[in-house]
């Protein structure tokens, strides 16, 4: 006979170094999910520069500030910083700070790996930023990376395929991190389906960038290998298949779509609740759609190739398969709507920045919904109705998720509240010029104009200025946004322990600022 | 525990949701995918997605190792009435210590910082050993206390 205790903190952390030394060597979860969101803020803010000079060039029609080649960079740069710099990494750090405080664990299950990869995006990214300024310049065939197009990249060709290594070997090392955790770390009492919604989303996530990142990391292998070792993977005068990239590629871009997108769902799903003043409507429903999206993700990648010429019965069977995500993307929606049903709701930023996104990525859905019809997207494909699509799930989808996270959890890393009346002014600038920025980009589209083009005719003059001037009124909010961060974190209004009304989770249990060890009592679940 | 029990024992062990059978479970789940697409892009002469999926079911696997590995280490404190018994470590490699129960002292030390964790010690006539650094703050306070009962001693020599 004997009693058995279960211990709920592996400590890990030797005292506390001080200065540059303590951000490099911390393994503490909530020092590397600050590192990464701040790594992905300063990203945000490069990406959105390149977007800036995108747009700029595209205000008149003909050439005015940059040459096409150049133009042309800045479009495969700024999808590649937005993309693997800013969103992937944003996600990752709310990740750290978040899971292990919602299930109950002191730390991440493997704290050390933890830190390595962070600080393998560092110099990934300068390694990727620095290829601008190398003989022949950045890569400018588009984020996709094509043969034989990329294959004509000058001399930072390689260094853009090991800076890509390295982020996907950063992202691998966090997945593997996240779904150990998650299955292991929980507190007693936790089960799965006890978890929250951003909890369940993460790890279906993890899962995807599992499954996908090898498939990234070998098709740029073989263009390595095809550029300087003879191979013809991909080069048709040496027998190889150029589409056939296009179809690795896609198998592990449209899971990557979904790794960006389905953390935002989690995110969405703890907000509304809290400012409804109910209990999320339909947890287990889902659960089980958030699975069936991830599923599906790995057999919808061919939509993104209807004009390279697929058997008709290909067609039919993408076309399909990707209607049905509309199913398990409904049910969300449908959840959503029916938690805000007479609920008790309050529209602090965070929860105004959750509405924003249920509506504008809709918009975003629905356009997704469009370019899967096979004849429908014979006539959109590569036109700025693609453009205008993806980034409204992503930016007033995946940004505003991720900003909306940040104004809810803010309070609880810093222990001061943000100023909501500039919170409001931020969501309302963002969310108008967001749409003033996208919304035109719809009917450029449905006109015909090419997406990645530097110069176009002069019909399409209008929106394009409307769409520029939205994007410098975008970006300009964005700083309103930084200054508050830094405001907020210098000082402010204290936050309770449980910050807003009546929050679901075991993080709303830790005092404000959550202290550098949490849980030193045994979490109730 | 029984008031009384002539043998009690304390066992310690770091929270752990995993069995080695779900770590399995968990690891077969990955496997099958991703090796299926990696092999099946490989039958279609793309090879090189292969050796990436490997590397990255070795790191899985090993994380998983470790995180099972972790969970199977245990403290284990057994008093008869002459001695108290440690057992640590991991099963078939358990270190193992002996004090004689009447000169066993059970005692706290605060970590080195404010918000640093604190260490348990329990240890006689200058020899002892740090137990229970895998349990929360207060669990070790309480376990620190069951401790000094057990061994019949008053406070620390440093309290």
């Amino acid at each position: 006979m004997g009693e058995t205790t279960h211990a709920l903190v592996e400590h890990h952390d030797g005292p506390h170094a001080k200065g540059i030394r303590r951000w490099l060597t911390t393994t503490n979860h909530k020092d590397i999910g600050t590192l990464y969101l701040v790594f992905s803020l300063v990203m945000f803010l490069v990406g959105g520069a390149m977007a800036l000079v995108i747009r700029s060039e595209l205000f008149q029609p003909g050439l005015q500030l940059v040459d096409p080649h150049f133009f042309n960079q800045m479009t495969t740069m700024h999808a590649l910083v937005m993309i693997f710099g800013a969103l992937m990494p944003a996600f990752v750090g709310l990740a750290n700070w978040q899971i292990p405080l919602m299930v109950g664990a002191p730390d991440m299950a493997l704290p050390r790996m933890n830190n390595w990869s962070f600080w393998i995006l560092p110099p990934a990214f300068l390694l990727l930023i620095a290829t601008l300024f190398m003989p022949g310049g950045a890569p400018a065939g588009g984020w996709t990376l094509y043969p034989p197009l990329v294959l004509q990249t000058g001399e930072a060709f390689p260094f853009v395929v090991f800076s890509l290594h390295l982020l996907g070997a950063s992202s691998i090392l966090g997945a593997i991190n996240i779904i150990v955790t998650i299955t292991n770390m929980r507190a007693p009492g936790m089960g799965f389906m006890k978890m929250p919604m951003f909890v369940w989303t993460w790890l279906i996530t993890a899962y995807l960038l599992i499954g996908a990142m090898p498939v990234l990391a070998g098709a740029i292998t073989m263009l390595l290998t095809d550029r300087y070792f003879g191979t013809s993977f991909f080069l048709a005068a040496g027998g190889g298949d150029p589409v056939m990239f296009q179809h690795i590629f896609w198998f592990f871009g449209h899971p990557e779509v979904y790794i960006l997108i389905l953390p935002a769902f989690g995110i969405i799903s703890q907000i509304i609740p809290t400012f409804a003043r109910k209990p999320l409507f339909g947890y287990t429903s889902m659960v089980v759609a958030t699975s069936a999206i991830a599923f599906l993700s790995y057999v919808v990648w061919a939509h993104h190739m209807f004009t390279t010429g697929m058997p008709q019965a290909g067609m039919l069977f993408f076309m399909i398969s990707t209607m049905f995500i509309a199913v398990p993307t409904g049910v969300k929606i449908f959840n959503w709507l029916a938690t805000l049903w007479r609920g008790s709701i309050s529209f602090e930023t965070p929860m105004l920045f959750a509405v924003a996104f249920v509506v504008l990525f809709t918009i975003g859905g629905f356009s997704g919904l469009m370019l899967a019809l096979v004849p429908a997207d014979i006539q959109y494909h590569d036109t700025y109705f693609v453009v205008a699509h993806f980034h409204y799930v992503l930016v007033p989808g995946a940004i505003f998720s991720v900003i909306a996270a940040v104004y809810y959890w803010l309070p609880k890393w810093t222990g001061h509240m943000y100023n909501e009346t500039l919170g409001k002014w931020h969501f309302w600038l963002s969310a108008i010029f967001v749409n003033v920025l996208f919304f035109p980009q719809h009917f450029l589209g449905l006109a015909s104009m090419p997406r990645r083009i530097p110069d176009y005719s002069v019909q399409f003059a209008e929106f394009n200025m409307i769409s520029t001037i939205g994007a410098f009124g975008f970006g300009l909010s964005q700083l309103l946004f930084v200054w508050m961060l830094v405001k907020c974190v210098k000082g402010g209004q204290k936050a309770s322990a449980k910050v807003w009304d009546e929050p679901q989770g075991l993080e709303w249990t830790v005092p404000s600022p959550a202290p550098h060890h949490t849980f030193d009592t045994p979490p109730k679940v | 525990m029984k008031t009384g029990d002539p043998a009690p024992r304390i066992v310690i062990r770091p929270n752990c949701n995993f069995s080695g059978r779900s770590a399995v479970l968990v690891f077969c789940a990955m496997t099958l995918p991703v090796l299926g697409v990696a092999g099946a892009w490989s039958i279609k002469g793309y090879w090189l997605i292969l050796p990436f999926a490997g590397l990255e079911l070795l790191a899985l696997g090993i994380a998983l190792a470790i995180t099972v590995r972790r969970g199977r280490y245990r403290e284990i404190v057994r008093f008869d009435r002459r001695r108290v018994r440690v057992q640590r470590g991991y099963a078939g490699r358990r270190e193992h210590v002996e004090f004689p129960r009447p000169w066993t002292r059970a005692w706290m030390e605060p970590g080195p910082g404010p918000a640093m964790p604190g260490r348990l010690f329990l240890g006689a006539s200058g020899t002892y050993c740090e137990l229970a650094a895998c349990l929360t703050e207060k669990e070790r306070q309480s376990l620190c206390w069951r401790l000094r009962e057990l061994t019949r001693a008053p406070a620390s020599p440093e309290q």
